[in-house]
């Protein structure tokens, strides 16, 4: 099917209710275009997997099967703004960001006909098309085109392209033509004769084998050739940049593509291949700033964009890839990557991130803290995160200054966070968090301390159990507070325990029981002599005794 | 998992059984069983076809036939009977026969039995075989008529006449525009390239005919052009799909689009060019590329294009040019270009060169350079595509008659046999002669040719049988 010049004018006669006589076709012809409108909107919105646009597409191919075997053919021309078929106005949208007519008249498609053998498959291909379309419009590829390509045999178009019929002087034979010409062709240089073997004969298979690499070669871009010739061509010599900027694009939209279609294979590749590069010494500057222009664009906020939207599209990606490609950013890519957090709902996607935040946010703290001001906590909370799990020193200012966040699960993250360094000052921290005003934050405290400072979180757990305040709280606390002194495997700590055990007022009434019982089983849980004693001082003493009849 | 080369064997296979079949059918009475068991055991070959893709179609497209929309590849062995099939769907102006899932093998010996008939009845609406088979109550089984452009020769070449020289003004107006830097119209090359696609696809001897035409006063415009077309014949004869024939057209007519920014002096330099001129030369296709990327701020440029414009002087060896600090692989388009380039470059005059060498011998002298310059198997893969006698070649046939070639013959064996147009020797013409053509009773070939022929010694101008 070639693109042709639609050679009748648009002088239709556009009535706008249907003659009597050809009201059955007509209305037949409206459903059909409705539903082909109504199916190719879908393609918008839907997966192509989605139940509702297969049941669109089956629809409309019912309904196109039915006509065209009744019918022969259904031919439209398409108006600015409206379908015309025999004269009357069959469809009509005048908005312009989504109307059928107006997409296809701003391509240059006049007329378009259907014709009686249609397949669902040729008519899926067909509506595909314009999903093709709206996905790579940014890359300026013409609708024409993209049916032209697919040849469809029962599916025809006429496409305006004027200066295809502008008049062109052909010459009528080769007198007119070498008239003009100041040289004369001279005779044709004489090779000595030689017997030549039949050198276009192909060996056995030769050409298959050749074919079958064929697909591999030609539909694979090769990216790195591609970047090779861009770097060689924009560090030519010259002192402007102009072709290094035009070359930089070029590669920007190539990217862009890539993103859109997930191509996460290829965009890992590009981006290792640019870390080698980078290592070259024979690298002059004009390539060396291609490379980083380069890079740094995947990690510019509307590439990430465009990033995450695809993954929104196609769910099932690729967690690997994503990751190394996510690795591979520069640190560009931290703001846009945090505020991706936001938006992205898919756990593989955000666990990917996070990773990809720890490694980069290695290379520029700053920009990665910038984030706990944001009012999100749950932004907030995986900044945190990712700061405590790049442990580094500089890391522990930014989180310390969350203690007093307003938010207690952006504290307790932060309780979390500083309990990841090593350092002494975040060692020396954690235990103010016991004095938060969270009982979940002051609960996560207790047992981090315990953990991470062993027997040195006994002078800070110790008097906060034994002080009068603490029998005041939530047995759930109490509880965790007891289980925390447990973990620290301390003589002193059962010393502690003694004491609660012959405290009356330890506990509300009917806490009592849980108390002494959660004691005398963290007790029998130590492996100490101190506490087997302790317990068996209990067990035997009277306040046991009268404690378990 | 059926292999692709299968797929393609079972298809082919397919089409030699039905022309056997129709040929039997002329010959013997229709109710001779060994006609009943061809036909059973060609209705066996099209059933799995059936069974999984619900129709069968087959399609004319001037030379070639198409099986549910996939060329049928041409074997040395099945070439005469494909050739047999698709005269006699062109005699009968029959352009696609349509057999749809639930035919039964009665259906199809009905159907059979009409098409080799005579008596059609006159043509009212549609083809009149159609309406036969639904009188005769065959109705999974239809036709279509050709299509006019297929059966008129005149229509195409008319058509490719006005392609060619509308291409030749576009790259010239690409030209003066880049020059005078004022705003290309890639859609216009797009749309040029999208119709030597179907051009080439449909008829390739209609364009590759007026490739011959080489003017030297627009050297680098028809050069362009004649590129463009080489290419695309190599490229469909390679089985490359519409689309990347499209970007391959666009690469071939860009190719040289960086010598715009070379002087008049260096580029139409009658004499050898020094080491500093040589240096501007090469840098030719980074220029190119550098044009192409200004395009591609208003338009769509695709990487391959920039890959055939780059590399078309790299050479398979990488000897060529542009001299890379790292060594990158010559890419597809560019070595299909190089080839293409290389022989309209050496069938032509040039200030430095004033007697082009003759196709023949340019395709000998080629030869000698595979594998260093040339991909050898892309090399046979040309030869194959535009004949060893290339169409346009001024010939002597056996009998003292002069002959020009017309058109090629497939498959391989035949390629020195290719259909020629007899002219006096004042260049009228006199009718084709097929060299292919045998003789019934012996065997051997009816005419041969005998060697070749500079136009310019016998003052025949091939390409006003072009024109």
């Amino acid at each position: 099917m070639q693109p042709q010049r639609f050679n009748g004018t648009t002088s239709h006669r556009l009535n706008r209710a249907p003659k009597p006589e050809v009201s059955e076709k007509y209305r037949e012809a409206v459903g059909l275009v409705q539903g082909l409108v109504k199916t190719i909107k879908s393609y918008r919105v839907y997966a192509l997997n989605n139940p509702i646009l297969k049941k669109f597409v089956a629809e409309v191919h019912r309904k196109s099967t039915l006509y065209l075997r009744k019918h022969g053919s259904f031919r439209i021309s398409i108006d600015e703004f409206r379908f015309i078929f025999n004269g009357e106005v069959i469809y009509e949208n005048e908005n312009m960001s989504e109307s059928l007519p107006f997409l296809m008249h701003r391509n240059g498609l006049r007329e378009l006909w259907l014709e009686n053998g249609l397949t669902y498959k040729e008519l899926t291909d067909f509506l595909r098309t314009f999903r093709s379309y709206e996905l790579i419009k940014d890359s300026h590829e013409d609708l024409v085109t993209l049916l032209w390509d697919k040849e469809f045999p029962h599916i025809h178009f006429w496409a305006t392209d004027d200066f295809l019929w502008a008049p062109v002087e052909i010459p009528e034979n080769m007198k007119q033509l070498i008239e003009k010409m100041e040289m004369p062709i001279g005779e044709q240089k004489n090779v000595e004769p030689e017997t030549t073997p039949p050198f276009w004969l192909f060996k056995n298979g030769e050409l298959d084998e050749f074919r079958e690499k064929v697909p591999q070669e030609i539909e694979q871009v090769d990216h790195i050739n591609l970047l090779m010739i861009l770097l060689e061509v924009a560090s030519r010599p010259g002192e402007d940049s102009k072709t290094l900027d035009l070359a930089t694009e070029f590669f920007k939209r190539v990217l862009n593509r890539l993103l859109i279609v997930q191509d996460l294979r290829k965009l890992v590749r590009i981006l290792s291949f640019t870390r080698i590069l980078l290592n070259d010494r024979r690298l002059n500057t004009k390539e060396v700033e291609f490379i980083q222009r380069i890079t740094n664009y995947l990690g510019e906020p509307q590439s990430i964009d465009r990033l995450m939207e695809s993954l929104a599209r196609f769910k099932d990606f690729d967690e690997g890839q994503l990751q190394q490609f996510l690795f591979l950013l520069s640190t560009n890519a931290i703001p846009p990557l945090c505020s991706a957090l936001l938006k992205v709902a898919l756990p593989g996607a955000r666990m990917a991130i996070s990773n990809a935040l720890v490694e980069l946010g290695k290379q520029d703290i700053p920009a990665l803290a910038r984030f706990l001001t944001r009012p999100q906590s749950g932004l907030v909370r995986t900044v945190l995160n990712v700061l405590g799990k790049i442990g580094k020193d500089q890391c522990i200012p930014y989180v310390t200054r969350m203690k007093g966040h307003r938010d207690p699960k952006v504290r307790n993250e932060a309780l979390h966070a500083l309990s990841l360094f090593n350092h002494q000052d975040a060692k020396a921290l954690l235990n103010t968090f016991l004095d938060d005003p969270n009982m979940q934050v002051r609960t996560s405290a207790s047992r981090i301390i315990a953990n991470k400072l062993g027997t040195e979180a006994l002078p800070y757990l110790g008097p906060i159990i034994l002080s009068q305040e603490f029998e005041k709280r939530d047995i759930q606390e109490k509880k965790a507070f007891i289980e925390a002194l447990g973990k620290i495997q301390a003589p002193d700590s059962v010393r502690i325990f003694e004491e609660i055990l012959q405290k009356r007022s330890f506990s509300k009434r009917g806490e009592w029981k849980e108390i002494k019982s959660l004691v005398e089983s963290v007790l029998s849980s130590m492996d100490l002599d101190e506490a087997k004693a302790a317990l068996g001082k209990w067990k035997t003493g009277r306040r046991g005794w009268l404690f378990r009849s | 998992m059926v292999s692709d080369q299968e797929f393609h064997q079972s298809r082919s296979n397919f089409v030699l059984k039905l022309s056997l079949l129709i040929r039997t059918i002329k010959i013997y009475n229709p109710e001779n069983e060994t006609i009943d068991r061809h036909v059973e055991e060609c209705f066996q070959l099209m059933s799995p076809i059936l069974r999984t893709e619900r129709r069968l179609s087959l399609r004319v497209l001037t030379d070639s036939i198409f099986l549910n929309e996939e060329r049928v590849r041409v074997r040395k062995d099945t070439y005469q009977a494909y050739k047999f099939f698709m005269e006699e769907l062109k005699e009968k102006k029959i352009g696609e026969v349509l057999v749809t899932d639930g035919a039964t093998a009665g259906d199809f010996k009905g159907f059979l039995h009409l098409l080799t008939g005579n008596d059609w009845g006159d043509e009212e609406d549609g083809h009149p075989l159609a309406n036969l088979l639904i009188q005769n109550n065959i109705h999974s089984i239809t036709v279509k008529p050709l299509d006019p452009r297929a059966i008129d020769e005149r229509i195409r070449r008319e058509e490719a006449k006005k392609v060619y020289f509308r291409s030749v003004a576009m790259v010239r107006e690409v030209c003066q525009n880049l020059l005078e830097d004022k705003p290309l119209a890639l859609r216009k090359a797009k749309r040029l390239s999208q119709s030597m696609v179907d051009l080439v696809l449909h008829d390739k001897t209609a364009l590759l005919g007026l490739s011959t035409i080489k003017n030297y006063d627009e050297y680098t415009y028809n050069h362009s052009v004649n590129v463009s077309i080489y290419s695309l014949t190599l490229g469909a004869k390679l089985g490359l799909s519409k689309r990347i024939l499209a970007e391959l057209g666009l690469a071939a007519l860009f190719h040289d689009v960086g010598k715009t920014k070379i002087p008049d002096t260096i580029l139409n330099k009658p004499g050898k060019l020094n080491e500093a001129e040589w240096e501007v030369m090469r840098a030719h296709p980074s220029m190119g590329v550098e044009e192409m990327l200004e395009f591609h701020r208003l338009a769509e440029v695709k990487p391959r294009i920039l890959f055939g414009v780059f590399d078309h002087h790299l050479n398979l060896d990488l000897s060529g040019y542009p001299k890379m600090k790292r060594k990158k692989k010559q890419t597809l388009f560019g070595r299909i270009i190089t080839i293409a380039d290389v022989y309209d470059a050496m069938t032509t005059p040039r200030c430095y060169r004033k007697e082009p060498y003759s196709p023949v011998d340019t395709l000998k002298l080629m030869w000698k350079d595979c594998g260093v310059h040339f991909d050898p198997i892309l090399y046979k893969v040309f030869v194959n595509a535009i004949g060893v006698y290339p169409v346009g070649s001024l010939v002597q046939l056996d009998g003292d008659e002069l002959g020009i070639v017309y058109d090629t013959n497939q498959p391989s064996n035949l390629l020195d046999r290719p259909t020629v147009l007899a002219v006096t020797s004042e260049g009228a013409r006199k009718g084709t002669i097929d060299l292919s053509d045998r003789d019934e009773r012996t065997g051997a070939f009816k005419r041969s040719i005998i060697r070749c022929l500079d136009p310019k010694k016998y003052n025949i101008c091939v390409q006003d049988h072009f024109l």
